[in-house]
């Protein structure tokens, strides 16, 4: 019970906090690359999910999800908001507000990971639904698009399945961001966090350590070439490795003297 | 005789090898306000976090009512009222931040939220700056703000920290009849710590004087001649 409550002002505080902001930068620049794209301003090629260089939407949005997690962008915005929206919180003393109303500390992990995970979760949504629009607004008639929503390429479930997998990814990473963000400022922890990320990134795709091809990135790597060998593994272990940061976590926080 | 609020035995707190408390008792009574005196870093602040089940890891116990406080309980935690170092959503207006503090209290109906924040911010005279973001408002305003969330659940006992840091002269005076009014007629136990001999003097009933991590006096206020030089006296 306390759980949800903790969650629902947490998901208030969110709204309207204005550095939430920073989770809408992907679907602002998904919307100026297709923009981009169309105009011939930027070059677009995936040979590899398109079918004779035209793009349907599937293929468009599958791209830019691939694209983006490459790139790193979501590791990125999603550790620095985990990052100050806790280690923030116990730095500036602002989890006072919270632990003076709140006895038992586990919960407010809980809470505050499930309450970064539905942000994440509408964000990932609102930046799918925009490279669908984006797609449909400047693609669909342009010469690299054939304006049809399914591909011969990949599954819509396969797409999905991909997405869930890197949101898994992230989610485990925000987990440790939390964790490091007991003892370390907001910035030490993001930048802690974000190597950790870009290690692992590393060596999921490089293929350098044999144990992590049951990894949530990994697996969602090779479901682009429809390949879902290890699925239900990814999915167990990562929320089997979040359920347990979490854990020690909040065994730990209980320990914290709060500034 | 008045049955004691919180009592306070023995408490022991270290932060790595430096002791910061080395054995505190006290005992505070219900509509008694008790002024914690101390030097910087005598450990008054980390008394109070102590009682508040902010700082972990301390020895000693602490009862609240006769019972052993249990800090991690959020039903003890309501009899409590604090104001340490409070540190608001500055994104946030005034009334956003009480929302979300009393929104975590699942005994309050929702219909009461709203009128028990305008209650409180009435009370410490801010009901005209609910709407104006945390951001904008001077440090003693804060303080203010920060009174206004101490109280908002009526609680037993008040522990504050440096309540009349920022406040105006006229802040001073409408704060200290605030908590004499808790005092008088809610019964409210009050424990403050302030570096200001004078309002220490005018406000409190009894005097603890903390130092070198013990209390090293404890007495009622008789309000004597030349009270500031001897109570300085007894911090160094």
């Amino acid at each position: 019970m306390e759980i949800w409550t903790i969650y629902k002002m947490e998901i208030i505080k969110t709204l309207k906090r204005k550095n939430s902001l920073i989770l809408l930068i992907p679907s602002i620049l998904v919307m100026i690359m297709a923009f981009g794209i169309s105009t011939g301003g930027l070059t677009f090629t995936g040979d590899a999910l398109s079918s004779g260089g035209k793009f349907a939407c599937l293929d468009f949005i599958t791209t830019i999800w691939a694209f983006f997690s490459a790139l790193g962008i979501w590791g990125i915005l999603l550790i620095l908001v985990t990052a100050f929206q806790f280690s923030g919180e116990i730095t500036s003393g602002q989890i006072k507000m919270t632990l003076l109303r709140i006895g038992k500390r586990g919960p407010i992990i809980v809470a505050k990971f499930l309450a970064l995970l539905t942000t994440a979760l509408g964000a990932f949504v609102l930046f799918t639904l925009t490279a669908g629009g984006g797609y449909y607004l400047f693609i669909a008639n342009s010469s690299i698009g054939n304006g049809a929503f399914s591909s011969s390429m990949i599954d819509l479930s396969n797409t999905v399945a991909m997405i869930g997998l890197i949101f898994l990814h992230l989610a485990s990473f925000m987990a440790v961001t939390l964790l490091v963000g007991l003892f370390l400022s907001p910035f030490i922890a993001f930048i802690f966090s974000l190597i950790s990320l870009f290690v692992l990134n590393y060596l999921i795709n490089t293929n350098a350590v044999e144990v992590l091809k049951y990894s949530a990135l990994s697996v969602s790597n090779h479901l682009m070439a429809g390949n879902t060998d290890y699925l239900l593994y990814a999915l167990f272990s990562s929320v089997l490795i979040i359920a347990c940061i979490l854990l020690v976590t909040s065994l730990l926080f209980k320990r914290v003297d709060i500034k | 005789m008045a049955t004691t609020i919180l009592e306070i035995t023995d408490l022991q707190k270290s932060y790595g090898h430096n002791t910061i408390l080395k054995g505190i008792n006290l005992q505070l009574l219900p509509g008694k306000i008790t002024g914690l005196l101390g030097r910087n870093g005598a450990g008054k602040t980390t008394l109070m976090k102590c009682v508040l089940g902010l700082t972990a890891n301390y020895k000693g116990s602490m009862t609240l009512n006769g019972r052993t406080l249990n800090t991690t309980d959020t039903q003890t935690k309501m009899k409590i009222g604090s104001l340490v170092d409070v540190q608001f959503y500055e994104d946030l207006n005034a009334y956003d931040n009480l929302m979300l503090s009393i929104r975590l209290i699942d005994s309050i109906p929702r219909k009461e939220r709203r009128p028990m924040i305008q209650e409180s911010l009435a009370f410490v005279e801010l009901d005209n700056a609910a709407q104006k973001k945390v951001k904008n408002f001077s440090f003693g305003m804060k303080q203010r703000l920060a009174l206004a969330l101490s109280l908002i659940t009526k609680p037993e006992l008040l522990i504050l920290d440096e309540p009349f840091v920022g406040l105006d002269p006229i802040g001073v005076e409408e704060v200290k009849v605030l908590l004499r009014k808790l005092c008088d007629e809610r019964g409210t136990a009050i424990l403050f710590s302030s570096h200001q001999m004078q309002e220490v003097c005018d406000l409190t009933d009894d005097i603890l004087v903390l130092s070198n991590g013990v209390i090293s006096y404890s007495d009622q206020n008789t309000h004597f001649e030349n009270q500031q030089a001897h109570l300085i006296e007894l911090m160094k």
